[in-house]
């Protein structure tokens, strides 16, 4: 409740407001710019994430969330009648390798109507094939071929035929061409035609009714639960990585925009209590003429919490509508009215406790001022009480600035603070971004080397994948005349190969059943196991012990017998492996270990490699995968032969590091670019800060300016003087930033090494960021100068010294 | 001999109609070593001659010489340099640094010349002053008088050709007021020092050599 002497004394309490309002306009409009700008980063983060949350969720509102195989007609037009399928559609990968044309991969697939909606894909142009010759095509690949992408366009392709023919684009599909892979969709009328006289394979993607609520794993049952009905058991089920990613998404997302806004309510905060906190001090004479006339402690309270709300009434609405254009702008898709109201009730919340809290202390300040300060010629800021320790030092325009500069030593340390926030904040996230190395990225999936190699049979639908890829290393293309081309060609060194072989296991407990998943077996030798004793968790590495007892080695180190066989290895176990006569040889788990050569990453099963024909009697040549740098200087170059050696042969898959370096680096760029756009923001607050700390300090100093010039301090000296004063600041925030802000950004170098998140990281200090951070705090250093010297020159000597009067 | 000496010295602020005459033709000379007060009502432009004659603001037309140079033709910078070496301020509000103590406030004008302290003058100033048990002190820690005989010290530091002392007293009790005049005068006449002050009170121009009075800005005796 309001008592009777409040409300009396609120109009003056008000119009003194709005004087001092009136009265200190730079300080004001730094605040409300603080104010503002914090309230619109908030609004824009808040919308930018949720809006993409939203996006995304719009997005996916109708796409597909798993994929059933080899679906019966019958069960198709079940599902399709099913109440609790929200959208059924059909699909079919015509053929199960890609089609490699030059560097560039091709899937063909047949969507119909339903599928195509349900997947990512849009049409700029035209429509679904549904002649047999025609195609829907991205327009970006064929840009990069150098064929003009119009509708009625003819291009030669092989879909599966063996021979190429002549199809007709009837739709371009939008494709940003960012890698070497993409989709070309075809007609079911060639799809019968491919799969004449055989049953088509088709998959049926689902999307279940009701769903946009649900929880990941809940949604996940449900699907399996409502497959089950029709016979679908899990094995048939793939489910939607990407459906099921952005889930997971959505929650990283909500935290990191957790963290973002507390970061910026901290930055906003030290800006506007320094702020604040300035200017009280600077108005302690103010303050105590008030005091004088009457004003007590809890007006002078009221007093400046008004001043602060008038500020921000107007700030927070205008950071708001900013923050909303610029959300809008950069995520017109992401706009959704009540959430943009919500985050705006909020932001006006956050920013009005953000403001109340940061004033906390400047309101004790001048409540404690006394009406004695009213008459004091120099105020308690500037006054350095007892006696000096040192008689005399060496007074020049460096030294003066040296002691100006520490002479509001907590003034002076809350802009340090927030100006060596934002160096820390910098150096970790440079630190991080630019240790983090594309191609080290790249090396580390291609085996630590340049070029890796492998068999990539073309999947039959009729014949079972084991089988396939028997069928291929019976006759290997990794061939010693292949190595010896690529040695010829790209000058092959640092060879590394794996044999292994593929074939359908059966792990203890499902032993019975007929059906066993397939996994690559990979064969060691005997030097390899020699060497590698180090990695045995239990059992034993002996090469001969192995070969006596067909044991068999497991590495599960990322759990994925556990996840997918529900097995967790033990020795002694038996597990049953199909041989290529499809019969069950028995083998015995004889050692778990957890290999750190990447060469294997990816392999879970091995046996020494005497015992792979053992397997495969049939195979003589068990090489899988070659990995290999190239001698050749110029590495493009190498990877445009090897790309063209392996494109002869469908069945041969390449990595290169070209490749998938630039696929790194791309994402990389992106991330850099959010990071430090997040950076940007937070030292345009430490700059506002910096900024207010050097102009107060003029203003407040303009009288001892004068005086110093009138006893003859030259404009030289001055511009000197303050120079070096502004750049005080800028050397201790180097200082700073490249000690802390260092030690700082090797530790999230660490800790990120750790956790793998980047891969092997190899800590690099940020040069240009921190270049490009030092160079803007030295634009406004000496910036500073300038105007300062300018502004000093405006006024005569004389106008100074009367003001002194 | 003339230390100082103004020529149809004029300061007008405004224009026809409203023009303020601040300073009208005002031809004033100094000898070396003499103390002269400048006397005259709030308004009689007395600050503003002594601005000029410090080189602290502009003219509107005439000269100001001092010690044979004129400062009208000086630029900004040389001026500067001319003032620190030749005028001495002595200002009402004292205008001492505060994050300077008393002795570097004193030796701030030699220093920012890159000069060296005439250490044992140095002494003599201080020991007159009454300032050697203080020069460690903040000024913020000195009594109103002790902060003026610090700016009078500062003031003479450089030995200038002319100290110009704009109402020294006016913000001190009669007690400070006395002291600090009476060690301004044996400050004057010890280190043979001109000094010209302004100020509206007659019992302190008494003090002075010469008296000169100042009436709507123009000298009427």
């Amino acid at each position: 409740m309001v008592s009777l002497f409040t409300a009396s004394t609120n109009k003056i309490i008000n119009r003194l407001a709005d004087k001092s309002i009136r009265a200190d306009k730079r300080r004001n409009l730094f605040i409300m710019t603080t104010i503002a700008f914090a309230a619109c980063l908030i609004m824009v983060l808040a919308l930018i994430v949720y809006g993409g949350t939203y996006q995304i969720n719009q997005f996916y509102r109708g796409r597909f969330q798993a994929v059933v195989s080899i679906a019966e007609p019958e069960q198709i037009a079940a599902l399709a009648g099913d109440e609790k399928i929200e959208q059924a559609g059909l699909t079919l990968t015509m053929r199960f390798k890609a089609l490699q044309m030059g560097k560039e991969r091709l899937h063909v697939t047949y969507y119909d109507e339903t599928a195509f909606r349900m997947s990512s894909f849009e049409l700029i142009q035209g429509r679904l094939p549904e002649a047999e010759t025609e195609i829907a095509i991205p327009a970006s690949y064929l840009e990069k071929k150098g064929i003009e992408a119009v509708l009625g366009q003819t291009v030669s392709l092989d879909l599966g035929q063996n021979v190429p023919s002549t199809y007709t684009v009837c739709g371009l599909i939008r494709d940003e061409g960012a890698g070497y892979t993409y989709e070309v969709l075809v007609s079911q009328v060639l799809l019968k035609s491919y799969f004449s006289g055989v049953k088509i394979p088709y998959a049926v993607m689902i999307r279940m009714a009701g769903s946009e609520d649900m929880e990941a794993d809940e949604l996940k049952q449900d699907i399996l639960a409502c497959m089950g009905k029709y016979g679908f058991d899990e094995a048939d089920i793939r489910f939607s990585s990407s459906y099921f990613i952005t889930y997971e998404n959505v929650s990283t997302d909500r935290a990191t925009t957790l963290g973002i806004g507390i970061l910026i309510m901290i930055a906003c905060s030290v800006v506007i209590y320094s702020l604040f906190y300035i200017s009280v001090t600077g108005k302690v004479k103010e303050y105590g003429r008030l005091r004088v006339v009457g004003i007590t402690q809890k007006q002078m309270k009221r007093l400046i919490q008004k001043e602060s709300r008038k500020m921000s009434f107007v700030s927070i609405p205008l950071g708001i509508v900013c923050g909303c254009i610029i959300g809008y702008l950069i995520l017109p898709g992401g706009w959704y009215w009540p959430n943009t109201v919500k985050f705006a009730v909020l932001t006006v919340f956050v920013m009005v406790i953000t403001v109340r809290l940061s004033i906390r202390r400047p309101v004790r300040i001048a409540m404690s001022v006394s009406p004695v300060e009213a008459v004091r010629i120099t105020t308690a800021d500037t006054v350095k009480q007892g006696d000096a320790k040192k008689l005399r030092r060496r007074l020049t325009p460096r030294s003066l600035a040296k002691i100006n500069f520490s002479r509001n030593r907590k003034r002076t340390v809350l802009t340090l603070f927030s100006l060596g926030f934002t160096g820390i904040l910098l150096m970790c996230a440079a630190a991080v971004m630019q240790s983090v190395d594309p191609e080290a990225m790249a090396h580390r999936n291609l085996k630590e080397r340049e070029f890796i190699v492998y068999l990539s049979p073309e999947e039959d639908m009729l014949t079972s994948w084991a089988s396939t890829y028997d069928r291929l290393q019976q006759n290997n293309p990794l061939s010693q005349d292949f190595i010896a081309k690529l040695t010829e060609e790209v000058q092959l060194r640092d060879l590394k190969s794996i044999r292994s072989c593929q074939a359908n296991l059966f792990f203890p407990g499902n032993d019975d059943v007929d059906y066993g998943h397939t996994w690559e077996i990979v064969g060691l030798s005997r030097d390899y196991l020699e060497s590698h004793q180090d990695a045995l968790l239990s059992g034993t590495l002996d090469y001969d012990e192995l070969v006596e007892n067909q044991g068999i080695i497991i590495d599960d180190d990322g759990n994925m017998l556990k996840t997918y066989e529900h097995y967790e290895a033990t020795v002694g176990d038996s597990v049953q492996i199909e041989n290529d006569e499809g019969k069950k040889v028995p083998f015995q788990v004889m050692a778990t270990v957890h290999w750190e050569d990447r060469l294997y990453g990816g392999c879970f099963i091995f046996v020494p490699e005497d015992l792979l024909p053992v397997i495969k009697a049939g195979t003589t040549n068990f090489s899988s995968l070659l990995a290999f740098n190239s001698g050749l200087e110029d590495i493009s170059q190498a990877d445009d032969i090897v790309y063209e050696i392996c494109g002869a042969n469908p069945d041969l898959e390449v990595g290169s590091i070209v490749e998938a370096s630039a696929a790194y680096e791309h994402g990389l760029k992106e991330y850099m670019r959010r990071i430090y756009a997040i950076v940007v923001f937070i030292s345009i607050f430490a700059l506002i800060n910096l900024s207010n700390t050097l102009m107060t300090g003029l203003v407040a100093r303009q009288q001892e300016l004068g005086m110093l010039r009138s006893i003859g301090l030259s404009n030289k000296q001055l511009a000197e003087m303050l120079r070096l004063e502004a750049f005080h600041y800028v050397l201790v925030t180097m200082a700073i930033t490249l000690t802390v802000g260092t030690a700082a950004g090797y530790i999230f170098c660490r800790i990120f090494n750790q956790v793998g998140v980047f891969g092997e990281m190899q800590y690099t200090f940020p040069l240009l960021p921190v270049l490009a951070f030092f160079a803007a705090l030295a634009v406004i250093a000496l910036g500073y100068s300038v105007l300062a010297v300018r502004y000093c020159e405006k006024r005569t000597l004389s106008e100074y010294v009367k003001g002194m009067a | 001999m003339h230390i100082l000496q103004t020529k149809n010295l004029k300061k007008y602020y405004g224009e026809e109609p409203n023009i303020i005459r601040a300073v009208d033709d005002v031809d004033l000379s100094v000898n070396k070593g003499e103390f002269v007060a400048i006397v005259g009502n709030s308004g009689s432009g007395k600050s503003t001659l002594l601005h000029m004659i410090g080189g602290l603001d502009v003219p509107t037309s005439g000269s100001v010489v001092v010690r044979e140079k004129e400062l009208s033709q000086m630029k900004d910078e040389e001026l500067s340099i001319f003032r620190r070496r030749n005028i001495g301020f002595v200002f009402q509000n004292y205008n001492l640094v505060p994050i300077l103590n008393v002795y570097e406030n004193i030796v701030l004008p030699v220093e920012l010349d890159g000069a060296t302290v005439d250490q044992n003058f140095m002494d003599e100033v201080v020991h007159v002053l009454g300032l050697e048990e203080k020069l460690k002190s903040m000024p913020n820690n000195l009594s109103g008088g002790q902060q003026q005989r610090v700016a009078i010290a500062r003031a003479l530091i450089t030995k200038p050709a002319i100290v110009l002392a704009d109402e020294p007293t006016g913000n001190l009790d009669s007690k400070s007021s006395a002291d600090v005049l009476g060690l301004l005068k044996l400050s004057g006449e010890k280190f043979s020092q001109t000094i010209v002050m302004i100020t509206h009170d007659w019992d302190i121009a008494i003090l002075a050599d010469r008296i000169v009075r100042l009436q709507d800005g123009r000298i009427i005796g």
